[in-house]
């Protein structure tokens, strides 16, 4: 009861403005990502911005969202809504633990988030389509069985060889994105603080660490 | 969506107060009598066909697909219906027959072609998988046709759901054609810089950060600005809510939603007598 | 009666160096249209925020003295408790469509329904607010779909019909043309004509002049000068911190340079004219 309650204080009035656009931000990504013709989905910037910034329910009920939305018009993306639900969930708890603040944290929590993209790509698309579909990666897993690798074996490089550079962009510049709102800004966020926070600590570091060397110029 | 009598209404559970009270609220209706179901019965409907063909093979998949396609032709929404069905779904069907008939491994060949081998095995397994893909997804398209999204977040609203998350769905519906039209200028902002869509990927990819970069951050300051004003406006009060429309729950709708629930009750029998038998 | 009260107020927003808001004391009286003008970083939105309760509610940061609505304290209310006091418009129309309606009908009644009004009072209250704002003729277009001055027109009139006896306007015509401008003045107005308190953010000094009861002039988080319209504008401190002068006080300042002396300080260039054309002037030999 009390986590349901913790879960409920996520929701603030910010965190709900804030997932309309992050769908629409993840709508707009993927369109953008295929009018310039990218080898990549980049349809989840929203859900990982909105993950760092509210956290991990925020996150996930976003990313569930924004495929329900796709659903619409391909009824074929609904089973994802999990994925993308849980991928939220994971981006927000590892910035709740604070794993996006500096350049060797940030690539640790790539490598989780691709490791459990790929796992659940590869379990849930064994469960609802029995291991393969229309999509692009699918069909390269096709491709390499063909070549007579093994079925599990195929099915996860395969997404790996999608995953890795889709996910580290996307975390890239939602990263990139988080680093340019304004303190002020991003003290209004319950998971966003910490980004706040960590930015207000090195610079006051900074500015302990420059006043001795000033102070010992001027004597 | 005519204005129209009130017809008798159902006291709401949660924050919204009684239509009845009022003859300046409003009835949302189509003038259809499927898509006039209340969105629970709706939901339940499309929710106790997808189960069933889930449960079931193939034969039982083609009943429900053709249930969903008569509902959808009832709604007035056959073309729709087969449209997006022949384009999404039985593409994805017929794609998984044919790649599970290829590369599952089994004792009895079929036939050989290039570098393939189609086995028997293969081919049952992807006409099961495929069916349930096929019923699931006829039910979704059903619910597509059917459903009105203001009707829905209405009837969340009647049953006492928070307003945010209402609010929620609605404005993610709205705000997407907005994003569209923003992305769409500064799209033609980056062409008249010189970024063609057909120049190299390295450029390409270059080009989209600076086009969803302002974007995002844009959206984001403006979150402010929208929480002040909705508290200003009243968001966040407690105490009863009025709505000027109004969703009907008809006895019908209810008896519709007890044979739904009776009836899947009765399939998920049969389905476990058929295991243990 | 005041209607406005800020006693000692002093503020720092969370982060920043020194405060924004230093020792501000302001009484507003009921049914007053109160100007705030100066120079950017001066501290005059931060003024809007304390009033409306959002600094310190929701800014945080450090917060001295006491802001009274009507006599009452507001330290103690939640932002939601005042929203039924003191309403407020911001410079973004964009921003203040709610975002959930589908017309410009539902956006006024938006607020009234999440007070739990009833729909035929909300209907009436819609009807009349319509035809106050003048939007009647798109009352049933896309909120979205307006241009920026009459989104801004339906931002104040969906603020208006909650019908709050202090309404805070932080500059609302900042992103419109000079037709927009003078609808969304004239609408304030019809505000104040109803009785309600008027504090408005503006840089257009020449609708500041012809409009306001009182000016406040603002500069680096202190009130530099207050009083009518015309003291004001007259005063050195407006010409020190960057203030363009209405037309009209500009005109005369210059004429005086010319040895011509206006009599009086008109607010606006007609009642320029008319003080010249009235006789009452001599030009200096």
């Amino acid at each position: 009861m009390s986590k349901l309650f913790a879960i409920k204080q996520d929701f603030t009035l910010m965190a709900i403005l804030l997932i309309p656009i992050a769908v629409a931000v993840n709508f707009v990504g993927g369109s953008l990502a295929l009018a310039l013709k990218l080898p990549l989905y980049l349809d989840s910037i929203g859900t990982f911005i909105v993950a760092m910034l509210a956290g991990p329910w925020v996150g996930g009920v976003t990313g569930f969202l924004s495929l329900l939305g796709v659903s619409i018009t391909d009824p074929t993306s609904l089973p994802w809504a999990v994925l993308a639900a849980l991928v939220g969930v994971v981006v927000g708890t590892l910035a709740r633990g604070k794993m996006f603040l500096t350049w060797g944290r940030i690539i640790s929590s790539i490598g989780i988030i691709v490791l459990v993209s790929v796992a659940l790509v590869v379990i849930m698309r064994f469960l609802f389509f029995g291991g393969f579909t229309t999509s692009g990666s699918s069909l390269v897993a096709a491709a390499m069985m063909t070549a007579g690798m093994p079925f599990w074996f195929a099915q996860v490089l395969s997404s790996i060889v999608s995953e890795i550079p889709d996910k580290t962009i996307t975390v890239l510049i939602a990263v990139f994105v988080i680093r340019s709102i304004s303190t002020r800004t991003l003290l209004k966020f319950g998971t966003g603080s910490i980004f706040a926070e960590y930015r207000t600590a090195r610079k006051a570091k900074k500015k302990a660490a420059a006043t001795p060397v000033a102070a010992g110029t001027t004597n | 969506m005519s204005a129209s009598a009130v017809s008798p209404a159902r006291t709401s559970r949660g924050s919204y107060s009684d239509p009845r009270e009022s003859p300046a609220t409003e009835v949302l209706r189509t003038g259809n009598g499927v898509r006039d179901l209340n969105p629970a019965t709706q939901l339940s409907l499309a929710g106790g066909l997808a189960l069933t063909a889930v449960l079931f093979g193939p034969l039982c998949m083609v009943i429900v697909v053709t249930i969903c396609l008569v509902l959808s032709a009832l709604a007035g929404r056959a073309r729709p219906f087969l449209t997006l069905f022949t384009r999404t779904i039985l593409i994805l069907g017929i794609a998984i027959v044919a790649l599970q008939t290829f590369f599952v491994p089994g004792t009895t060949e079929l036939f050989s072609w290039w570098l393939f081998t189609a086995t028997a095995e293969g081919l049952a397994a992807g006409i099961q998988i495929a069916s349930r893909v096929l019923g699931v997804g006829a039910s979704v398209i059903l619910l597509i046709q059917i459903l009105n999204l203001d009707r829905l977040v209405l009837d969340m609203e009647q049953r006492g759901m928070s307003p945010r998350a209402t609010y929620v769905i609605t404005a993610t519906v709205n705000i997407i054609p907005q994003m569209r039209k923003q992305m769409g200028v500064i799209m033609d902002a980056q062409k008249s810089r010189g970024v063609e869509t057909d120049s190299n990927l390295w450029v390409r990819t270059q080009a989209f950060v600076p086009t969803i970069g302002p974007l995002i951050l844009n959206s984001i300051m403006g979150v402010e600005e929208k929480a002040l004003t909705l508290e200003s406006r009243g968001f966040s009060a407690t105490g009863t809510r009025t709505s000027l429309r109004y969703v009907e729950d008809r006895p019908r709708d209810k008896r519709l939603r007890v044979l739904i629930v009776c009836a899947l009750v009765a399939i998920i029998g049969v389905r476990i007598v058929l295991w243990i038998l | 009666m005041d209607s406005v009260t800020l006693t000692d107020v002093t503020y720092t927003y969370p982060g920043s160096e020194g405060p924004v808001l230093r020792d501000i004391n302001l009484s507003i009286r009921a049914g007053e249209f109160c100007s705030i003008i100066g120079p950017n970083g001066a501290g005059k939105t931060t003024l809007c925020a304390a009033i409306r309760g959002f600094v310190p509610k929701f800014y945080k940061g450090d917060f001295e003295g006491t802001v009274r609505i009507k006599g009452e304290d507001i330290a103690d209310a939640s932002i939601g408790e005042i929203a039924r006091d003191v309403g407020f418009v911001f410079q973004n129309p964009f921003t203040q469509m709610s975002g959930i309606t589908a017309s410009v009908y539902d956006e006024l009644a938006f607020g009234l329904r999440n007070l739990g009004v009833p729909p035929a009072q909300i209907r009436e209250r819609v009807e009349g607010m319509l035809e106050l704002a003048g939007i009647t003729a798109f009352r049933d277009r896309d909120p979205f779909q307006l241009s920026g001055g009459q989104q801004q027109r339906v931002a104040l009139a969906a603020m208006l019909i909650m019908e709050q006896d202090v309404i805070v306007i932080d500059e609302p015509t900042s992103q419109l043309d000079p037709q927009s401008t003078d609808d969304v003045f004239a609408l304030i107005e019809a505000a104040q004509k109803q009785g309600r308190t008027i504090v408005l953010v503006e840089h257009k000094m020449g609708h500041v002049a012809r409009y306001s009861d009182r000016v406040v002039l603002m500069g680096e988080g202190r009130i530099q000068a207050i009083g009518t319209p015309a003291d004001v504008f007259t005063d050195p401190a407006a010409a020190s911190h960057g203030i363009t002068l209405p037309e009209s006080i500009e005109l005369a300042q210059r004429l005086a340079g010319h040895g011509v002396t206006v009599p009086g300080s008109p607010l606006t260039v007609p009642a320029l004219i008319g003080a010249l054309s009235g006789g009452s002037h001599h030009v200096a030999d």
